[in-house]
């Protein structure tokens, strides 16, 4: 009997052993990614303005200006108008499939939404190259490649991961609640924003973030439409670009070694700081 | 005086399936009315006819009526918020909603337009004192109500069912949940309040009918097996099935 005990100790201190290393490598591939680009980043700073790079509103490598702010602004037109899309559409069905439909329905939406959140992101750019385009060059005149052009294509990519998230938080708020409501007199509108809403409000704001997250972190789908940066920003309607678009379209312009691929550093080290802020408000949103 | 409860050959069927077969009863005005019977008897579609609360039920249809006082339940024209409104419930498991024990109470009377912070005061009070919970939260109402224990949640629900001002109070299975002293606190509750609500209370326990009703119908397959006075129906029942049933060889 001692020796299968002895055994089984000494099995689980190999693993024990095994998953501290795997949690180990895990941190150190992390750490190596941050200490890579944040090397790379402090080098570039260090050698130019920190500021006119990071603030400054003109990019041009060739003759040595990087300031990558028309990036920033990029990104954030796209994502806010992605999330503009997404949300209240998004809200919409999470209410529709998480308080009005019976859980068989719902649970086919949710497979359905899983469905369209799995599309790659090339073929959301792709649709967009042929739907969105032609659409907004009718529309607005000019080529149609525009940061808006991102921002609908964004949007419609996010929907299915904010819905099935907005799907779940309205799901989750039990019908004995709902029940309590109506016996108060309450119609379903009533108990909708006074109540549902309410009580699901961490989980929408949890898959608000990690919308926010995704739309941040998107590069292929919105490359495809945005039309690539004109040299600096000329609005909503206009070609542009994202952080995470631009650095694939310097990438094979700028390798390392170059000198402006420093630039692409900075721009990917403070991406990363973004989105791990975001998705650290995300996690918090879900303790509470 | 609040208002009588007439129910006139009550039938409902979900999918077709019938649930309650032609009930016909009454409640006096102030009267309270236990309803007993074996699970899956109708005790509790029969309460959530009153209230209405029966229409969120896909497939459901009924025939015959009920009035509260002279107002007809089952009818196109009713005016659901006023029903309810006029008729309470308190559900089986306490339900209090995310909120805080001031907002919980709150609740109704928002909906129906009380909004001046200081009749809102007034009214939470009152309800939580109706509901002999005042003197365990006062100074506490800001709390989330999901810190109060479960016999105080039901209480809570209670004053909350209350804050609307009702006629009639339905309970189903209110003390079910609870140990034996939070349940006996919320059968005093109804005793209390018996005379100034017309109350309709679905329970499991013969003896918790026996104790604070004055009228008791027994219900089996959906059907009314019995009503009567609780006092001749214990002592003296009139149908076999009802003795079989309240001498415990049925079950």
């Amino acid at each position: 009997m001692r020796s299968v005990h002895a055994f089984n100790l000494a099995v689980e201190r190999v693993q024990t052993a095994l998953f501290w290393a795997g949690a180990a490598l895990g941190a150190a591939v992390l750490a190596a990614v941050v200490g890579y680009l944040g090397y790379g980043a402090m080098a570039f700073l260090s050698r130019h303005d920190a500021w006119a790079v990071v603030g400054g509103m003109s990019w041009d490598p060739v003759r040595g200006r990087f300031g990558m702010a028309p990036f920033w602004i990029g990104s954030a037109v796209v994502a806010a108008l992605g999330l503009a899309i997404a949300v209240p559409l998004g809200l919409g069905i999470g209410i529709w499939a998480g308080q009005g439909l019976v859980p068989a329905l719902r649970q086919r939406v949710g497979v359905y939404l899983t469905v369209l959140s799995a599309v790659p992101s090339v073929v959301w750019g792709w649709w967009g190259l042929v739907v969105v385009v032609p659409a907004l060059r009718q529309l607005t005149g000019g080529t149609g490649y525009s940061l808006a052009a991102g921002g609908v294509v964004l949007g419609l990519m996010v929907l299915p991961t904010f819905a099935q998230l907005a799907v779940q938080a309205v799901a989750a708020v039990p019908a004995a609640w709902v029940e309590g409501s109506l016996a108060l007199g309450a119609t379903m509108d009533q108990t909708l924003l006074r109540l549902v809403l309410p009580a699901a409000k961490a989980g929408l704001r949890r898959a608000l973030w990690v919308a926010l997250a995704r739309a941040l972190g998107e590069t292929v789908a919105v490359q495809m439409v945005v039309g690539g940066f004109p040299g600096r920003f000329f609005g909503v309607w206009a070609p542009g670009a994202t952080i995470p678009s631009q650095i694939l379209t310097e990438l094979p312009l700028l390798p390392p070694g170059t000198p402006g691929h420093g630039a692409l550093e900075v721009m990917a080290l403070l991406l990363v700081v973004a989105m791990t802020a975001v998705t650290q408000w995300a996690g918090r949103e879900r303790r509470q | 005086m609040p208002p009588a409860i007439v129910v006139d050959r009550l039938s409902v069927w979900y999918d077709g399936v019938a649930a309650l077969r032609r009930i016909s009863l009454t409640v006096p005005g102030g009267a309270v009315l236990a309803v007993i019977g074996p699970s899956g008897c109708g005790k509790s579609t029969f309460l959530r006819v009153l209230n209405r609360l029966i229409d969120r039920v896909p497939g459901v249809r009924w025939e015959g009526q009920v009035y509260i006082g002279e107002d007809p339940v089952l009818s196109e024209r009713t005016d659901l918020t006023r029903l309810r409104q006029r008729v309470g419930m308190v559900f089986q498991r306490p339900n209090p909603f995310p909120f805080s024990i001031f907002d919980n109470v709150a609740y109704g009377p928002r909906l129906h337009g009380v909004h001046d912070p200081k009749a809102l005061r007034q009214v939470v009070e009152a309800s939580l004192k109706k509901a002999a919970l005042w003197d365990e939260v006062r100074g506490k109402l800001r709390r989330p109500a999901a810190t109060l224990s479960g016999g105080q949640q039901q209480r809570l629900c209670l004053a909350r069912a209350l804050a609307v001002d009702p006629e009639v109070l339905l309970m189903d299975e209110p003390t079910s949940a609870l140990d034996p002293v939070a349940a006996a606190r919320i059968e005093e509750l109804v005793v209390e309040l018996k005379g100034r609500y017309t109350m309709v209370v679905v329970t499991h326990n013969l003896q918790q009918a026996a104790r604070i009703s004055d009228f008791t119908a027994f219900l089996q397959k959906g059907e009314l097996v019995e009503v009567g006075e609780t006092r001749s129906m214990f002592t003296a029942p009139r149908d076999r099935r009802t003795e079989e049933y309240l001498t415990g060889r049925l079950e």
